[in-house]
């Protein structure tokens, strides 16, 4: 007799849901045991940070909001109290605010800066939005209109009822700003043109670009500063003198200059050669080429390293301060010699003050460089 | 076409290029309606400008006085605070008219840098300011100190020379700026400040505590300190020196800016000739012959001023010292107006 | 195209219109040429005409002028140096001469050379010929521009009786110095030998600098590289706050905040026999008898042992595959023997090396090594403020070396540290090296920042001399060149060091 072995035959016909990891690998005491205690080192490590984070955040909390003096006339606020000393004294900073904000100009004009102010605020936003419509009336007006009336609203016209402010009232983070926005403004198109210019097949015309470059990019922006102080009136005719502020400005301008060319340079670097060739195969001319198939394209992909030398500029503006400008840097140095506020830690509190706005605008930039460059990564995307 | 090229830049570099005429100084002074004046970042004594921007000082009043000559108003003056290191440069390319920032005579400056000295309004000699509690009564005994001072001043080669010729050691901390000199010295960066020893005084009030510091006897050097004009424009360089003799004649002569109405009816001829009532020695200069009236009534005589910038009743606390006229034991001493 | 098919072309009969064509065409080159030519000698002959007054010869009284300034070196440097560039400049009409003859030569070239189109159409709208118009365009208002700005320059120095030259070098200084390294200087040394003492600061400065910046640079980008989540925010959160903030803040803080408020000479710090206080760290300072020299010389052994095993062990391997240690036996070698050295020639000579030991003597310590404030802060400055950006670079060299090679290194049975020695580090090292020379180069631009808070750099000395004698042109031209030179050096070094690297592609 054969034995009919049945053989039975089990299968599913569905998968069995998957089981959750165990519970020491996932969510966040997995991550944590990944990122922060994978060994005893580690966790050393992890320690070690939070101990040394721990110490700064305490340290700072403590000095710039627990025992911070927040308000009080004279140095008598900020003065150790019982011998305790106080933390930072932002009565100080409070009391010279205005100070700091536009040196010595004149109180009752002062909104003339503060709309100068809004209108840049209103022209800039739309243009750093790259969906922003209407890009080119709006850096038409922001590169053409917007100078002008910078002009015409901080230093005057006493034809349209603006009285004259001399630049010498001029200080403060206000300083600061012209200084780093003419600068951005003349360094771009002057380091689009050297930049083309060291790339150019005309023998002379790229030695000298080359040596423009290299000559600015070896020497520091202080010697330069130095120069457009003391020699600009030497290499002038006797009769004409330059404003004290444009001085510095031109030394600034063509620094930023060089840095920008070897910026553009290297975008222009980076376009394939049968762009150019293609453009010159539609009989384009140079300029044409240039600025309509090259540039447009170059100055895309070097959009962050544009702002990074943006970003250089603008603290390189607190250099004038060295040679006697009031600007954000300088304005605060002169303020901290004040013997009427000269406290242990008054110092402290305006550099912490002074760090913190740099800080925000500079770190601001890098954000949007690096924004930009996420936007524009996706867009060249195969 | 040099012009031709500066009107082509001027229109470049927009409002900041002031093209004025070849002229002389004092066409063009009068063209654009107003003297430019090189003054000190901040001196408190001799020109220091308050949270306004209002300037005050010695100085500064000389500067008022050359406006008051020239136009008959003290306050068609405009200044310019200068660096040590800007400020021979700036005077020589024209950007000021006039430099009165406590400026050293030396015959190096006066001959070799194309400057005229217009004369002297403040005799000083440098000095030195320590700390109470380091027990020091005399600058022989220093040796070793840490010295914080000013780059580009005379102060700086004097010091060296008086650590040398004592065969004294010390270390030499400079700064670009004086503000920067007092704050090193307050927080004892430094042992010793010197300066000038007007310019003691005057920076002693920026210190924390000015009592716990002691300005030493000796007097190392002589600074006289006085305006300075560019080399080349004789006239110019008259009205400036005049414009301090007649301060110094004014004072001499007992003529204040309070009874200068009344010393025009005076029968001393000196006076008369000092306000203009009688001869033409303004004219001659290029001015009005009420020059020195205007200077005298709008912004004082020679001690005047210094009682109201620096003298005993000021912050400063200065005596006149050697700055008292020369009849009353001092050395300020003008030529007659004749 | 060949000489014969020119000559050929040539000697054919040219029609009449071709013929006036060609004549036109060779006016209208003349005639810019010319004219570009009359505007350039404009512009030189305003300067020779307000300037002439003995350019020339001083020109052979400074050959002469070199030749002694090489013997006798009290601030001769500058002096020849400054000559050069007087030289050069006065020269400039010769070069112009050079170039002018340079583009004549283009010009006739072009007017033989056969061009695609023919000889009637509008050479301005030929290739060839703008560029050449162009270029002496350029060059023209270029020229004449410098020659405008040369000759304001000399007549305004004329006009103030100050004759450009650098023979005020030579002059006493007599200023103090806080900071005098491997020279001696006093008041009496002359101006020259005085911005030899700032660019001596300089590169100290710079040199310290560039090794502790690197040091930071490395541990902060391999922080941020780090799985820990805690130690790679926190080095990006050191980079964004130092990259960020101005450098110049950064020096008034180490000094006005940090190293100010340290307490005075009598209430100093003490750790062991170093003192810290408000005016420097005060270390002692060896003092080398003449036995130190067995020492150096066992070091110098070690060092030469070294590179011969190193030598040996590569050849070996390469023929036997027998690995040897270099490394240990290296170290063994170079540090081992001087000890050993230094323990016998204190057995038999007595101790090599023996302390001066600063004291408080008066206001100051005395005696010892110092290290002035000045010099502190802007150490800490400058090299966290760099060690941010270096490690950035670091960062991205590390993560532009594929993933596949660490594994590739992994499966031949490489250890970690074989790994980033052999395979990890020298393939970042190559994209690290280009942007830290760069980084390098700021270092060393930034430390004329020093100027802001009195320590004596090239820039600070200088402006002190520029005060004291009156020449600003002078000392503005010496801080130019100087850095010049530090730069192109620098990248000089750095492009060769960077092609060494590169060979290691294939």
């Amino acid at each position: 007799m054969t034995t009919e072995t049945r053989r039975i035959v089990f299968y599913r016909d569905e998968m069995l849901p998957p089981k959750p990891p165990p519970p020491a690998t996932t969510g966040v005491i997995g991550w944590m045991r990944r990122n922060l205690f994978s060994d005893w080192w580690n966790t050393l490590l992890t320690f070690i940070g939070l101990y040394i984070i721990w110490l700064i955040v305490s340290w700072l909390v403590d000095f710039a909001i627990l025992s911070a003096v927040f308000t009080g006339e004279d140095r008598n606020a900020c003065l150790p109290k019982n011998g305790v000393e106080v933390g930072a004294c932002w009565a100080f900073v409070n009391a010279r605010f205005n100070q700091f904000m536009d040196g010595f100009y004149p109180t009752d004009q002062e909104w003339r800066y503060l709309l100068l102010y809004a209108v840049g605020i209103v022209l800039l936003v739309p243009l750093l939005i790259p969906k922003a419509p209407y890009k080119g009336l709006n850096a038409l007006l922001l590169f053409g209109a917007y100078p002008l009336l910078a002009y015409l609203l901080l230093y005057g016209a006493p034809s349209l009822g603006l009285p004259v402010v001399e630049t010498t009232q001029w200080g403060g983070l206000l300083l600061t700003l012209v200084i780093a926005s003419v600068g951005i403004v003349i360094s771009l198109p002057l380091g689009i043109l050297f930049a083309l210019g060291r790339r150019s097949e005309l023998p002379v015309i790229r030695f000298l670009s080359i040596v423009f470059i290299e000559f600015w990019r070896g020497v520091p922006l202080i010697t330069v500063l130095f120069m457009s102080s003391v020699m600009l009136p030497l290499f002038l005719p006797e009769d004409v003198t330059l404003d004290k502020v444009i001085r510095p400005l031109v030394g600034v301008a063509l620094f930023a200059a060089a840095y920008m060319a070897e910026v553009v340079r290297g975008g222009l670097q980076a376009i394939p050669k049968g762009q150019y060739e293609a453009a010159q195969a539609l009989g384009l001319t140079y300029w044409r080429m240039m600025g309509l198939i090259i540039l447009p394209q170059a100055l895309k992909l070097v959009i962050p390293g544009i702002v990074n030398t943006f970003i250089g500029l603008f603290k390189d503006t607190s250099l004038v301060s060295i040679i006697g400008l009031f600007d954000l840097l300088g304005i605060v140095q002169s303020a901290l010699s004040d013997p009427k506020w000269s406290t242990p830690t008054t110092a402290a509190t305006a550099y912490l003050f002074l760090a913190l706005t740099y800080w925000l605008f500079c770190f601001g930039m890098s954000r949007y460089s690096i924004f930009m460059e996420r936007y524009l990564h996706t867009g060249h995307k195969r | 076409m040099k012009k031709l090229i500066a009107m082509a830049l001027g229109a470049v570099v927009f409002a900041g290029v002031t093209a004025t005429a070849q002229a002389g100084t004092l066409e063009d002074v009068k063209k654009k309606g107003f003297v430019q004046c090189g003054v000190s970042q901040g001196l408190p004594g001799f020109s220091n400008p308050d949270d306004k921007g209002n300037w005050t000082g010695l100085d500064v009043d000389f500067c008022r006085a050359v406006a008051a000559a020239v136009f008959g108003d003290p306050n068609k003056v405009k200044f310019t605070p200068l660096s040590a290191k800007e400020r021979f440069t700036a005077l020589r390319s024209g950007e000021v008219d006039l430099l009165a920032r406590n400026t050293t005579w030396t015959m190096q400056r006066d001959t070799e840098l194309g400057l005229n000295f217009a004369g002297v309004n403040y005799y000083d000699g440098q000095g030195f300011m320590v700390r109470k509690s380091l027990g020091v009564t005399s600058a022989l005994q220093l040796n070793g100190a840490a010295v914080c001072t000013n780059t580009g001043t005379t102060t700086e080669l004097n010091v060296a020379d008086f650590f040398r010729s004592h065969k004294m050691q010390y270390e030499v901390v400079a700064f670009e700026k004086a503000d920067e000199v007092v704050k090193a010295y307050d927080e004892g960066r430094c042992d010793v400040y010197t300066t000038d020893r007007s310019g003691l005084a005057a920076q002693r009030l920026k210190l924390k505590n000015p009592d716990e510091h002691i300005i030493l006897p000796e007097i190392i050097s002589k600074e006289p300190l006085g305006p300075v004009v560019r080399h080349g424009d004789d006239q110019w360089f008259d009205i400036v020196k005049w414009t301090l003799f007649a301060m110094v004649n004014a004072e001499e002569l007992g003529v204040t800016s309070k009874n200068v109405d009344e010393m025009k009816k005076s029968t001393n001829p000196a006076i008369r000739r000092l306000l203009g009532v009688e001869g033409k020695f303004g004219e001659n200069i290029g001015l009005t012959n009420d020059w020195a009236y205007n200077i005298v009534k709008m912004v004082g005589n020679y001690g005047e001023v210094y009682e109201r910038n620096v003298g005993p009743k000021t912050p400063l606390g200065l005596a006149r010292g050697l700055n008292a006229l020369w009849n009353k034991g001092g050395i300020m001493y003008a030529p007659p107006i004749r | 195209m060949s000489t014969a098919a020119r000559a050929a072309i040539r000697q054919a009969p040219e029609a009449p219109e071709e013929l006036r064509a060609r004549q036109r065409r060779l006016v209208l080159v003349l005639a810019l040429y010319a004219s570009s030519f009359i505007l350039f000698w404009w512009a030189a002959s305003a300067f020779y005409y307000r300037s002439y007054g003995g350019l020339w010869a001083d020109l052979a009284g400074w050959v002469g002028g070199i030749l002694s300034a090489l013997v006798n070196f009290e601030g001769g440097f500058f002096v020849w140096l400054g000559r050069i560039v007087v030289a050069i400049l006065s020269v400039a009409p010769l070069f112009a001469a050079i170039f002018f003859v340079g583009m004549g030569y283009r010009l006739a070239r072009w007017l033989r050379d056969e061009h695609p189109r023919p000889a009637s159409a509008n050479p301005l709208f030929d290739r060839h010929f703008r560029g050449i118009f162009s270029e002496l365009f350029v060059f023209t208002a270029l020229a004449a521009f410098i020659w405008w700005i040369t000759g304001n320059t000399v007549e305004n120095l004329d006009r103030l009786g100050k004759p450009p030259g650098f023979e005020f070098l030579n002059n006493t200084a007599g200023f103090g110095i806080n900071q005098v390294l491997f020279v001696d200087y006093t008041e009496t040394s002359s101006y020259g030998k005085a911005l030899l003492v700032g660019v001596l600061n300089t590169l100290v400065l710079s040199f310290t600098g560039i090794v502790l910046a690197t040091i930071i640079g490395f541990i902060i980008g391999i922080m941020r590289l780090s799985h820990n989540w805690v130690i790679s925010k926190l080095a990006a959160g050191y980079v964004e706050f130092f990259r960020n903030t101005p450098l110049l803040l950064q020096i008034f803080v180490w000094y006005n905040v940090v190293l100010k408020p340290l307490p005075g000479p009598r209430q100093s710090l003490e750790i062991g026999s170093v003192f810290i206080n408000n005016r420097g760290v005060y270390a002692p300072k060896p003092i080398f008898t003449d036995a130190w020299w067995f020492v150096v010389a066992a070091f110098v052994i070690g060092i030469v042992a070294s590179w011969i095993i190193a030598r040996w062990a590569h050849r070996r391997q390469m023929e036997t595959g027998r690995p040897f240690p270099v490394l240990g036996a290296a170290l063994a070698l170079v540090f081992g023997l001087p000890v050993i050295t230094w323990l016998l020639v204190s057995l038999f000579a007595g101790s090599p090396v023996h302390f001066d030991y600063p004291q408080l003597r008066g206001f100051n310590y005395q005696g010892g090594m110092r290290i002035i404030p000045e010099f502190m802060a802007m150490l800490l400055a400058l090299s966290i403020y760099t060690g941010a950006f270096i490690g950035e670079i670091v960062r991205a060299g590390i993560q532009a070396v594929p993933h596949g090679q660490t594994e590739a290194a992994l499966s031949l049975g490489l250890t970690r540290g074989q790994m980033l020695r052999l395979v990890i580090i020298p393939q970042a090292l190559r994209v690290i090296i280009p942007p830290l020379t760069s980084q390098y180069l700021n270092l060393t631009k930034n430390s004329s920042l020093a100027v802001a808070i009195a320590y004596p750099d090239l820039v600070a000395v200088g402006g002190i001399v520029l005060n004291q004698s009156g020449h600003e042109l002078e000392v503005i031209a010496i801080w130019m060149l100087v850095y010049l030179s530090i730069s192109l050096a620098t990248s000089a070094f750095m492009n060769w060091y960077n092609a060494k690297m590169k060979l290691v592609e294939r």
